[in-house]
């Protein structure tokens, strides 16, 4: 049984090596998506941090402001 | 209609989805696999090659998808000047993009034990390798040109000049004489493929749409942020 | 109910459209022989004449047809309506077989005989498990 899983009559090479690359792909893409996803919520929350309390209240009109400060997480 | 799409309506959803998605994903992936590698029976004639197929073909199929959503989006929003359809075109592409890539390394990895070489230029493997080129330089177009009016009209023709190329790719194994087999699934007839495996195609296709789905939601996020970003500035 | 500027970019889009599967169509019409992978033994009985160049032939391993004598491999490629006959030494990939698709990479010797350097098999698109199959062919 185990063997037969990782010989595959004699394509288990080709069999694993595809699906590798396919879950590789898939997590280099996420890593990826995520790094730019974090960088750009990071630079959002220190801008924010640096506004005067007039232009908070101008920012704040806005729910998806708010919503990026708390309510985010992926 | 298109109101309903604005951005500020609709990322009280955007912004909480890719967490429950990412778990969706991460079952009906487990299970894909499960049926794919393990359950699921060997070929009459492939063997366990065909096993390949599980990876192959739906990364094919929703790299397919994926390119005519985002000129079906791109077209639309050219019309009538959306600019929210072409941030969702944008963020629809990274990942369209990556499983054109899967099912070429693939379909290469499949073809050395089946065929006997890993590349042939025939119609099918050539038309698919020119979609990859052309989802390359619609993302490339998107980090050249940043002036929005700009980049909308150079993305739209873009993806009109590779949609040419989707029927292409579809009959090119009935229109010519390829190395490439013909289509085994058809909406309209009996598909050539036994029920035993078709299972295993189902599960991993709904797992790859669920991981674009995920990567698009991210994207979108993301692009929505960057746009705040600017509007913070200007306060 | 849209604005003329709205009508305008869509006719704009459908022209471009338009000129652009008119011409893909009338390229790829007039390169058809090099689009295509390989040529059927049909094709083969009636091209104007013999060339040096390399180029690949296509179609079904007849049955009965094929004979290995040590290295060397002799099978006959047939559309069932004209056949051409391959020689050819070397490894072969494991779905070569009679009765199967084959494509062969090679020099036309003449227009009965093809002398390959390359062999591929090509599968169809049925696929299912063996069990299924041998209850197919007891039918």
């Amino acid at each position: 049984m185990i063997n037969e899983i990782f010989f595959m009559n004699g394509y288990g090479l080709y069999v694993w090596s595809a699906f590798l690359f396919t879950l590789l792909s898939f997590v280099s893409l996420y890593a990826l998506i995520k790094a730019q996803y974090e960088r750009e919520k990071n630079k959002f929350i220190t801008k924010f941090g640096i506004l005067n309390s007039e232009q908070v209240a101008a920012a704040e009109t806005q729910s998806i402001n708010k919503e990026i400060l708390f309510n985010i997480n992926i | 209609m298109f109101k309903y799409f604005e951005p500020n309506k609709i990322f009280s959803i955007t912004s909480k989805a890719p967490k429950y998605v990412l778990i969706l994903f991460i079952i009906v992936l487990s299970i894909g696999l499960i049926e794919a590698l393990i359950l699921s029976p060997e070929d009459y004639k492939q063997s366990h090659s065909v096993r390949i197929m599980y990876v192959h073909v739906p990364a094919a199929w929703i790299s397919l998808g994926i390119f005519s959503s985002i000129t079906a989006l791109s077209i639309i929003g050219y019309i009538f000047k959306i600019r929210n359809f072409f941030l969702i075109s944008k963020s629809l592409a990274p990942s369209g993009f990556v499983f054109n890539i899967i099912a070429l390394v693939t379909g290469s990895i499949w073809g050395k034990p089946t065929w006997g070489t890993w590349w042939a230029w025939d119609a099918r493997i050539t038309s698919m390798f020119i979609l990859a080129l052309f989802y390359l330089l619609y993302l490339i177009a998107w980090r050249i040109y940043k002036d929005d009016e700009k980049v909308f009209k150079i993305t739209s023709i873009i993806t009109i000049l590779g949609i040419i190329n989707v029927p292409i790719i579809k009959y090119s194994v009935d229109w010519w004489s390829t190395l490439h087999q013909p289509a085994s699934i058809n909406l309209l007839s009996k598909s050539s493929i036994h029920t035993s495996m078709l299972f295993p195609l189902m599960i991993m296709t709904a797992a790859f749409a669920l991981f674009s789905i995920l990567i698009f939601l991210m994207k979108y996020n993301t692009e929505l942020i960057k746009i705040k970003n600017k509007g913070l500035d200007r306060l | 109910m849209y604005g003329r500027k709205v009508k305008f970019r869509f006719f704009f889009v459908v022209t471009i459209l338009l000129i652009l599967i008119l011409t893909t169509f009338l390229v790829l019409k007039s390169l058809e022989e090099n689009v295509v992978y390989f040529q059927s033994p049909s094709e083969i009985k009636n091209i104007a004449e013999i060339k040096k160049n390399k180029i690949r032939v296509g179609g079904m391993v007849k049955e009965n047809s094929l004979s290995m004598q040590s290295t060397v491999i002799n099978f006959v490629i047939t559309d069932f309506k004209n056949e051409i006959n391959v020689t050819y030494s070397g490894a072969v990939p494991n779905l070569f077989e009679e009765g199967k698709g084959v494509v062969a990479e090679g020099f036309l010797k003449d227009r009965n005989f093809f002398s390959a350097t390359k062999i591929l098999a090509k599968h169809d698109e049925n696929y299912m498990p063996p069990e299924v199959k041998a209850a197919l062919q007891e039918n």
